[in-house]
């Protein structure tokens, strides 16, 4: 079960990864190290949330909430920008996580 | 940047709280966890050993196992063993007559005498039952069990019989007449005698993928803490 996790959350991040660099337009590996490591906080966290309550909208929500803070801080953007960004990101990697996990 | 400091150390607290989660049953939608134990009907025949619950996986923990009517598990994920020494050899200093948790210096010569064969131990091979189908009338279950002839190598647990209790109070017992648990009569379909699933397979995998889960987020929120605590430091010093 631990290696379809790490799939899952490579792919993530990888997802938020492109949507962070276009839109913030900074170097890429600055963006992907703020990527991974605020997708190794949200990603598990969301993981272990969908398992125990199974209720996608509130996990994607919470999710949402958390990675407004960590983009705010490590990205240095004012909470406008980081509100669009995770916003994105996260509706994003959920309709791609959900027609990954239709498929 | 105070700000974003509080908000790490509210996401460490909500960490904190999550513990509980990860230590308890992951119920599988559609299941209610029912209480499980196992009794020895013949320990009273072992009045001149020290018996030990000794679980060395998941939760260590090691009991005395000096209650006759007493209804031992472990921690769910842990299928425990039983380990047994004559009484004449446990030093007098030693507090082993308890119906407790072994700890400290009385637990390090338990295990370390386990280590160099003096305690024998024998391993119960049984499969906790802690998930039934939610309209699955069970709310515990109790397995009875024969002690081993320490002494004999080729001596095991007997399985004797299996004790549903039901709502309402209700119980039924059935003997064991093959290595397969009984299933009980008021599971009387076959859809519900089906379902009765095995902790260790869904628990164990997913409380695991948790464990996982949980250190992987601590350990990004320490480097984020780290990188956000050196940018104040640097600002400050500017």
């Amino acid at each position: 079960m631990t290696q379809p996790y790490i799939f899952y959350l490579l792919i993530t991040i990888f997802l938020e990864l492109g949507v962070y660099f276009f839109l913030l337009k900074r170097p890429i590996l600055y963006i992907l190290f703020y990527a991974i490591l605020i997708n190794c906080v949200t990603h598990p966290l969301a993981t272990i949330f969908y398992y125990q309550f199974d209720n996608l909208i509130l996990v994607e929500f919470g999710v949402f909430i958390i990675e407004v803070f960590l983009i705010k801080s490590l990205f240095e953007v004012n909470y406008k920008k980081a509100i669009i960004i995770s916003l994105i990101a996260n509706i994003f990697t959920t309709i791609i996580g959900l027609i990954v996990f239709i498929i | 940047m105070n700000k974003n400091i509080y908000f790490l150390a509210a996401v460490f607290v909500f960490l904190g709280l999550l513990i509980p989660i990860v230590f308890s049953d992951s119920l599988s939608p559609g299941y209610k966890s029912v209480s499980y134990c196992i009794k020895f009907n013949n320990l009273n025949e072992y009045s001149e050993y020290s018996l030990f619950a000794v679980c060395d996986t998941t939760m260590p923990e090691t009991y005395v196992l000096n209650d006759i009517d007493g209804c031992y598990g472990m921690y769910k994920f842990c299928n425990f063993k039983v380990c047994a020494i004559e009484k004449t050899k446990v030093p007098t200093t030693l507090n082993l007559n308890r119906n407790a948790e072994i700890t400290g210096s009385d637990l390090n010569w338990v295990h370390s005498n386990i280590s160099n064969n003096n305690i024998i131990c024998k391993d119960l091979n049984y499969r906790p039952m802690t998930q039934v189908k939610a309209e699955n009338p069970i709310t515990k279950v109790v397995d009875v069990m024969m002690l081993p002839n320490f002494t004999n190598s080729d001596s095991n647990f007997t399985k004797v019989k299996i004790i549903y209790t039901y709502t309402g109070g209700v119980s039924e017992e059935i003997p064991y007449t093959t290595e397969s648990r009984p299933v009980s009569k008021y599971a009387s379909t076959e859809e519900i005698k089906n379902i009765i699933i095995s902790p260790k397979i869904t628990s164990n995998e997913i409380g695991k993928n948790i464990y996982f889960g949980v250190i992987i987020s601590l350990i990004a929120i320490i480097i984020i803490s780290t990188i956000l605590i050196i940018r104040k430091n640097k600002k400050k010093d500017i």
